[in-house]
This record gives C-alpha cells, sequence and structure tokens, in this order.
C-alpha cells in the first residue's frame, strides 16, 4: 500500500492505494494519524476511492483509526469505497460505525460545517 | 482439465504478499478474475494470516502449505498449517454490538460470506480449512 496525506480546506485526506492488508500498512497509516493528532488537525478522510483490494486486516488498521481520532476528540470519514469494500462494510456491518461518502467533495464538505 | 498450484511458506505475515500475489497470477492465467479472483485472494489472506498467526504462532519453523486447484466450475483451495489445532465454534461473533470496534477477528467471517464453501479439519497435528468457489 502506498499512503499519500493532503490537506482540503479543514480536512486532511488519506489516499491509501493498492491493497490494504495490515503489517506494515498498519504502521504507516497509524504513524501518519498520529502525525496529524498531533497538530491539532483532528478532521480525517480516507478516500478509499484508489485502494483496490482490503481484507480484515485493512479493516483493522480503518477502525483502529477511527479510534484514535474519535479519542482525541476528533472525526474520521470514508469516501469513495469502491463495491468490494462496500461489501466488506456490509457482511461485518461495520457499515453501521463508519460515515462514508460517495465523492471525496462530500467527504471534505462535512467537516466545512 | 485441472490446473495447480502449491505454494509452501514459513510462518512470517511478510510473505502474505507474495502468497497474494502468486494466486492473483495463477488466478489470472486461469481466465479468473475481478470479484471472483478478489473473494478467492481475500479469503485466502485470511486463512494464511490466521494459520500463520494461531496456527503455527508465527513459528518460522512452521510451514503454511497453500494448494489451489482450479477446473471448468470451481476454485478449491486447501490450507493446512502445523499448529495444536483449534476450535473454529468458539470464535465469537464479530458483528455482535460489543465487537464492532475490534480491530480483529473478522477473518473467518469474512470468508464464510465470500466463499460458497468452507469446511475446517483442526487437530493436535494441525488445521486444514478448504475452501470452494463456484465459477
Amino acid at each position: 500500500m502506498r499512503l499519500e496525506t493532503q490537506e482540503q480546506y479543514n480536512a486532511v485526506v488519506f489516499t491509501p492505494k493498492g491493497k490494504m492488508m495490515g503489517g506494515p500498512d498498519a504502521e504507516k497509516f497509524h504513524e501518519k494519524i498520529k502525525e496529524y493528532l498531533e497538530q491539532d488537525k483532528k478532521n480525517i478522510v480516507v478516500d478509499l476511492g484508489k485502494v483496490n483490494w482490503m481484507n480484515s486486516s485493512g479493516l483493522g488498521i480503518l477502525i483502529s483509526s477511527l479510534t484514535s481520532v474519535k479519542n482525541a476528540a476528533g472525526n474520521m470519514v470514508i469516501a469513495r469505497p469502491t463495491e468490494k469494500i462496500n461489501t466488506l462494510l456490509i457482511i461485518t456491518q461495520l457499515e453501521k460505525i463508519f460515515t462514508s461518502f460517495e465523492t471525496l467533495d462530500d467527504a471534505v464538505n462535512y467537516f466545512k460545517k | 482439465m485441472v490446473a495447480e498450484k502449491e505454494i509452501k511458506v514459513s510462518s512470517d505475515p511478510k510473505f502474505l504478499g507474495e502468497v497474494i500475489e502468486t494466486i492473483e497470477v495463477f488466478l489470472s492465467g486461469q481466465g479468473i478474475k475481478g470479484s471472483i479472483q478478489d473473494d478467492i485472494t481475500i479469503s485466502v489472506s485470511e486463512i494464511v494470516t490466521n494459520a500463520m498467526v494461531h496456527g503455527n504462532g508465527l513459528d518460522p519453523s512452521k510451514k503454511v502449505s497453500i494448494r489451489i486447484s482450479v477446473n471448468q466450475v470451481k476454485v478449491n483451495v486447501l490450507i493446512r498449517d502445523e499448529g495444536a489445532g483449534f476450535d473454529p465454534g468458539r470464535i465469537p461473533d464479530p458483528s455482535a454490538q460489543e465487537n464492532l470496534m475490534k480491530t480483529c477477528g473478522r477473518g473467518i467471517y469474512i470468508v464464510k460470506a465470500l466463499m460458497d464453501e468452507v469446511e475446517c479439519d483442526s487437530n493436535a497435528q494441525g488445521t486444514g480449512v478448504r475452501l470452494l468457489k463456484y465459477l
């Protein structure tokens, strides 16, 4: 997995690319989350539009990131989940805990309110 | 006609990416792509991870073997570890409200949803999981 981050308005957009499968991917993701939380940047959008494959370890990365952000009194939403990722969210009922947007603009605008 | 591939790896999750890549190449070579390929590779990743971590206890001297075969109607995968076995009936339901925020424990649950058949045979010599997907 490659990971890019970019600040857009008052949100930070995380853009993982490729396969999201735990191990080094998790460390990379959590380090970046921690870095932004330490800078008091607590509005996180995870753009999943370029994640072409994810397993339960990838879901674990999203859950632990959400927990870290909420513990820091911030919020994290997801954007552009692929059909397969949506299927995984529905199977595991994680759709109940993630706020999800069909477009990146909608997700970024969520934090403009 | 049946095409087969066998892979054997040490119990170190750093090899998981290579395992998945090898299976992707094999399945693509058999014309199996897209959503069906993803269902199979996601499921294999879950079972191989369980085999390495829970079955073999991350002991690098213990191997995980993966045998995949394809014919015109189905894909069969057999994954075996060399661990002490486990009781699959004791895995808690990850979709229960109290487990939703847990970061792990969803692997088998996902595999059962993505594959058409899942069979598990666990004893003191190890655990074997057979996955079947109809094409």
